[in-house]
């Protein structure tokens, strides 16, 4: 999970810099399921990007299984 | 017999020695306006020194003689020179930088969207990505420094 606002902070010369959330999923978010999946939780995540774009990503270890939109994901029922 | 002795032991030692080794091999790369850049220098800052990090096959190579959790790093390609501010070396996956200012066919722009474009539209502007989910914008740095090569 990360934040969806944006953190400002400056460089080694003083400059200023700005931090905010990568699109989609990262290498470490692949990490961190595969640490669940060798924990025994067979689940798939789910993650809500809440940075430039209003997408929803599914994925596993693995990779990315699909991506849709966050109005149709909220339209989802049983 | 004593010749393969000799040989398993050496060959021992060059395991022992390759294991013991701490050093750190980050891939690193450099995008310039969609094309990947060659000739880009990597160094550790340090005040106003500025050392030069081993690149080897798109490689840099971190010293185990550093004991901080995070660095900071000086790119430098032509006229580009910007700084990566607390890069965690031991946790990132890689480090990605990319520079791109043109109007159209602008792949920074859609790939790492959503960070306010008119904020950016005067200044020379580089995006960093480690692999750890975040996104770093840090602007053209004209301090100069003692690179020592």
């Amino acid at each position: 999970m990360h934040t969806s606002g944006t953190v400002n902070g400056t460089d080694a010369s003083g400059k200023p810099t700005s931090t905010h959330a990568q699109r989609g999923v990262s290498p470490a978010d692949k990490k961190y399921q595969g640490g669940l999946e060798k924990a025994g939780y067979k689940a798939t995540a789910i993650q809500v990007d809440t940075y430039g774009s209003d997408r929803v990503n599914i994925y596993t270890s693995k990779g990315t299984t699909t991506s849709i939109k966050y109005k149709n994901f909220k339209k989802l029922k049983e | 017999m004593y010749k393969s002795k000799i040989l398993f032991y050496l060959f021992f030692i060059f395991l022992c020695i390759k294991g013991y080794s701490q050093e750190t091999k980050i891939e690193a790369s450099f995008t310039y306006k969609g094309k990947k850049a060659k000739d880009v220098k990597y160094y550790l800052v340090d005040k106003d020194k500025a050392y030069l990090l081993p690149y080897k096959e798109s490689k840099i190579q971190v010293p185990d003689t550093i004991s901080t959790e995070s660095i900071n790093i000086l790119v430098i390609h032509k006229k580009n020179q910007f700084h990566v501010p607390n890069f965690k070396y031991k946790e990132a996956y890689y480090l990605k930088t990319y520079f791109d200012n043109r109007l159209i066919n602008n792949r920074v722009n859609k790939e790492f969207g959503g960070y306010s474009k008119l904020k950016y539209l005067f200044r020379c502007r580089y995006l960093i990505e480690d692999g750890l989910g975040y996104v770093t914008i840090v602007l053209k740095n004209k301090n100069k420094y003692e690179l020592i090569n």
